[in-house]
């Protein structure tokens, strides 16, 4: 027995001893630790000795991932490694053999699975059964201050296939078997850091490779996460915050089986699934039984494969969620802790470049329209480019944008011009329209104006005043910054507010040459983005090259403007030149014809005194007439070419009015015209010229009495309107076609047998002088009215129209 | 009207026009003088100052403004009519120290009424 028994005891350290050499010799050679070749080597190692069919390794933490969660252990299995390299998850709990194992530090030993499913649990139905092992003895083994926990276990198809002697043997190997297990965790760890590192590396590269296009991009990331931690599949959405109800999501970039057959035009709403809830909540999402899932949603009901889904948003400086990363598998519990880890690191990293791509697209567009901008000179345009730029999608993308330049005269910023959609609706059409154009394309369209619907349409040119304070305080911002709702600021920062009615908007001053010179202010009302830093701080750089080049255009129209005058100025002084010349010619004319004509006609008068012979009478009378007519021409032709020289004194108008009644009323009793004053209330006196304005009212009454020969009323109204003096005056004459009316201030033009045509033209002259205004308004064959508006004070004339 | 004689000195080189001013205002019941020059006005009123003077402003050798101003040294308060076929110095005469201007018309009747208005003073300081 003894013997028997040392011979057995001997066996056993035999075999005990070949099994460790086998081990030993297995692990000896310092090669690969990962999953697949441990498994292997424990193979080679055990199988002889236990004359086992295979080995699994069950390892993990008791610890679950995420609070919450169920921690689970990994399985790696003899003949299943092939179809899932990753392990199959066993939820720890269903392993409740293991605790106990661990507890009383004894291998477990199921004789026959078909008799004994029990203490075995989840890892038989899930794992051992797939083989068909019907017997197993399983070592437990606890590392890493129990951080670790595992068995390895040996199977065999058969039942009773392990003996009380295996127990031992295995109990025995066990510190080796945990020495090697633990070193293999720490091995594919450390493999699975690297691998990281090196996606990060490789993801990085194709960044720096295709910096033009994010979707590009994406495609490469999910291949590179695809191919490196063997998923099933791995895709990127998209969000359109300002599509749907909720947002759409749309397939950006995908390798793998699930999406495989569905082309990028792929779309769901935001509101639903994991993907919605990343996208929403800006949280990533594991789910681990898919099917049992309540938020979990099937894109293709035909598939009904999936049991693992990993939802990670990307996310802008801003916590701003523009796309989400959806890893699926068709494993239970698929991702360990260290793949969600690695998968955010990524998403960061995506998101980040993503960013850097639109940072550096922008650098390549400000280049660009800083050289554009360079060369426009026309005020109007630039505003046009810049808020171009501002609101476009190839450039800073805001939905709104409203620019105001100083009008430092009035202390105002004054609004030149407002781009963006009306509504929602509008924005999806203009930027569907639009689509792929480069910003150089967008600067051909035509600006869409906003008919901003907080502010009333009378301030479609918005206008808000500024003191220097303000100014000072807008200057010293620095750069382009973002105001949010609520915000305390200056009381120009709260009419923005006021005008734009947004959460959050950027506040862009102008700035050249060290003076403000106006301000931009831009949202996202629409899509709610909100603005990023480094938004904020190209946006900077781009406001810095547009206030230069507004700069520029300004000084240009100055000078233009300078120019104008001066060459007009120069028309001027010729013009006067040439009137001054005509003028010295025109006297000498009318003094060389004047002298003659007072002759003729006053030596006519005296014959017609001195004579008794009738004839001789009428036609020295014809001559005097005439000698007459040609004197009233000389002198409205000399008081027309004559500079008119003013000297205004305040006056009474009733007063001028009566004397100049009584200055006509002989004239119009021969002519059997009836004059009517009407002076209804009492008139301030206005300044005005006494003998210019005394002119001015004979003339037109002269005009009406003569156009009444049989007779007629002369009416003569006088009144107030505002700060001027109005003085009506109406005849019931001939009156004149109305499409002569325009003319009849003209020079030269009359309607009259024996007129110069020069007496409109002059009381015109004389009215303009005062800074007021003449009207007329006639009918033929029912008369003419004359209405005519005098500033009261003289320093009101410069409101005059 | 003319109860104390009032003399009008016509100075006036259009010899056509100076009969026929001549004539106009004698009808009106003046006494008249007539010169063609400055000089011979100058003249004419160191020998004894009429009561108004008619003066024209062009004329060759001493022209009006000249003869104005030496009338005006001789005597201050010369009463001085300006009569012109000008216009154009309706804005000076002040300065030039005439008490009317008148340009010349065919009817005289502004010349009649400046004469008028001056007569009257005339006859009230003669009074």
């Amino acid at each position: 027995m003894s013997n028997r028994r040392s011979e057995h005891s001997i066996d056993q350290t035999k075999r005990f001893m070949d099994a460790y050499e086998r081990l030993m010799e297995q692990f000896a050679d310092g090669g690969r630790l990962d999953w697949p070749a441990v498994l292997n080597r424990f193979e080679g190692a055990l199988l002889p000795v236990f004359d086992a069919d295979g080995v699994s390794i069950l390892i993990g933490s008791p610890e679950p991932m995420t609070a919450g969660q169920d921690a689970f252990l990994r399985a790696y299995t003899s003949g299943r490694l092939a179809s899932n390299p990753q392990g199959a998850a066993i939820p720890f709990q269903q392993a409740p053999w293991l605790e106990a194992a661990l507890e009383s530090k004894t291998p477990l030993n199921v004789k026959d699975r078909a008799k004994q499913i029990e203490p075995a649990g989840a890892f038989f139905d899930r794992e051992l059964s797939a083989v068909g092992a019907r017997s197993a003895l399983a070592a437990p083994f606890e590392s890493h201050g129990g951080g670790l926990v595992g068995a390895a276990a040996l199977y065999r198809t058969e039942p009773d296939a392990f003996s009380e002697e295996h127990e031992r043997l295995i109990a025995k190997l066990s510190p080796l078997i945990q020495t090697i297990l633990s070193a293999a965790y720490d091995y594919n760890e450390r493999r699975l850091g690297m691998l990281r590192t090196e996606i990060i590396h490789e993801v990085n590269a194709e960044a720096v490779a295709q910096l033009t296009s994010p979707e590009q991009l994406y495609d490469r990331v999910c291949e590179l996460i695809h191919q490196r931690f063997e998923l099933y599949d791995v895709a990127i959405f998209q969000i359109d915050w300002g599509a749907g109800d909720a947002g759409e999501m749309s397939l950006a970039g995908h390798s793998g089986e699930y999406f495989e057959y569905h082309e990028k035009n792929y779309t769901q709403s935001a509101a639903i699934g994991n993907l919605g809830y990343a996208a929403r909540t800006g949280q990533t999402r594991l789910v681990n039984d898919a099917q049992n899932d309540p938020i979990y949603f099937n894109a293709f009901p035909a598939n009904q494969t999936i049991r693992s889904e990993l939802t990670i948003p990307i996310k802008t400086e801003g916590g701003y969620v523009t796309a989400v990363m959806d890893v699926q598998s068709q494993e239970s519990y698929a991702f360990d802790k260290y793949q969600v880890a690695s998968l955010e690191a990524l998403s960061r990293l995506v998101a980040s470049i993503v960013q850097s791509v639109d940072w550096y697209k922008q650098m390549g567009m400000l280049h660009r329209l800083g050289q554009q901008l360079r060369h426009t000179l026309d005020l109007k345009s630039l505003y046009h480019a810049i808020l171009t730029c501002v609101t476009a999608g190839p450039g800073f993308g805001f939905n709104r944008a409203i620019l105001f330049m100083l009008d430092e005269e009035n202390a105002a910023l004054e609004e030149k011009l407002h781009i963006g959609p009306a509504s929602t609706e509008e924005a999806y059409r203009i930027w569907s329209e639009i689509g792929e154009q480069t910003i150089e394309e967008y600067l051909d369209h035509a600006p869409r104006q906003i008919p901003f619907q907080d502010v009333s349409v009378a301030d479609r040119f918005m206008r808000i005043p500024v003191d220097n304070r303000d100014i000072a305080e807008l200057s010293e911002l620095g750069g382009a910054v973002a105001a949010q709702d609520g915000t305390a600021g200056c009381s120009v920062v709260q009419a923005f507010q006021q005008i734009l009615r947004a959460e959050e908007f950027a506040l862009i001053p102008l700035v050249a040459r060290r003076r403000l010179i106006g301000v931009i202010i831009a949202d996202n009302s629409i899509t709610g983005q909100p603005i990023a830093p480094r938004l904020l701080e190209t946006l900077g750089a781009f406001a810095s090259q547009a206030a230069l080049a507004l700069s520029n255009a300004q000084t240009y129209r100055k000078l233009e403007i300078a120019f104008e005058e001066l060459e007009s100025a120069k028309d001027q002084a010729h013009r006067h030149e040439r009137q001054a010349i005509v003028g010295q010619l025109m006297q000498y004319v009318t003094h060389e014809i004047r002298n003659p004509l007072v002759s003729i006609g006053g030596f006519a008068r005296r014959i017609r005194k001195t004579t008794r012979e009738k004839e001789t009478i009428r036609r020295a009378g014809i001559i005097a007439q005439e000698t007459t007519r040609l004197e009233i021409i000389l002198k409205d032709v000399m008081d027309f070419m004559s500079p008119l020289s003013l000297d205004y004194e305040p006056i009474s108008l009733e007063a001028l009015a009566k004397e100049m009644i009584g200055m006509i009323a002989e004239s119009a009793a021969e002519s059997k015209v009836h004059i009517v004053y009407e002076c209804p209330e009492p008139l301030p006196d206005a300044h005005l010229d006494v003998d210019w304005m005394k002119q001015t009212l004979w003339n037109l009454s002269k005009n009406a009495v003569e156009a009444m020969p049989n007779g007629g009323v002369l009416t003569i109204r006088l009144g107030v309107e505002g700060d001027y003096v109005r003085i009506e005056i109406e005849d019931t004459g001939t009156g004149i076609q109305s499409d002569h009316i325009d003319r009849l201030f003209e020079p030269f033009y009359t309607t009259k047998k024996y007129g110069s045509g020069l007496g409109l033209a002059l009381t015109k002259q004389i009215i303009d002088h005062h800074g007021g205004s003449i009207e007329a308004r006639s009918e033929l064959n029912h008369g003419t009215a004359f209405t005519i508006r005098l500033p009261i004070n003289r320093h009101a004339r410069k409101g005059a129209k | 009207m003319n109860d104390i004689a009032i003399e009008v000195l016509i100075v006036e080189d259009d010899k056509a026009m100076a009969a026929l001013i001549q004539e106009e205002l004698e009808d009106e019941g003046y006494q008249t003088r007539v010169v063609h020059n400055g000089a011979a006005a100058i003249e004419a009123v160191q020998k004894s100052p009429p009561d108004v003077v008619v003066l024209d402003i062009n004329m060759p050798g001493k022209d009006g403004i000249e003869t104005l101003s030496e009338m005006v040294n001789l005597n201050a308060n010369l009463p001085v009519i300006l009569h012109t076929a000008y216009s154009a110095y309706k804005e000076n005469y002040m300065t030039w120290a005439a008490v009317e201007y008148v340009v010349k018309a065919s009817d005289f009747k502004d010349l009649k009424n400046a004469i008028a208005r001056l007569a009257k003073q005339a006859a009230h300081e003669k009074s």
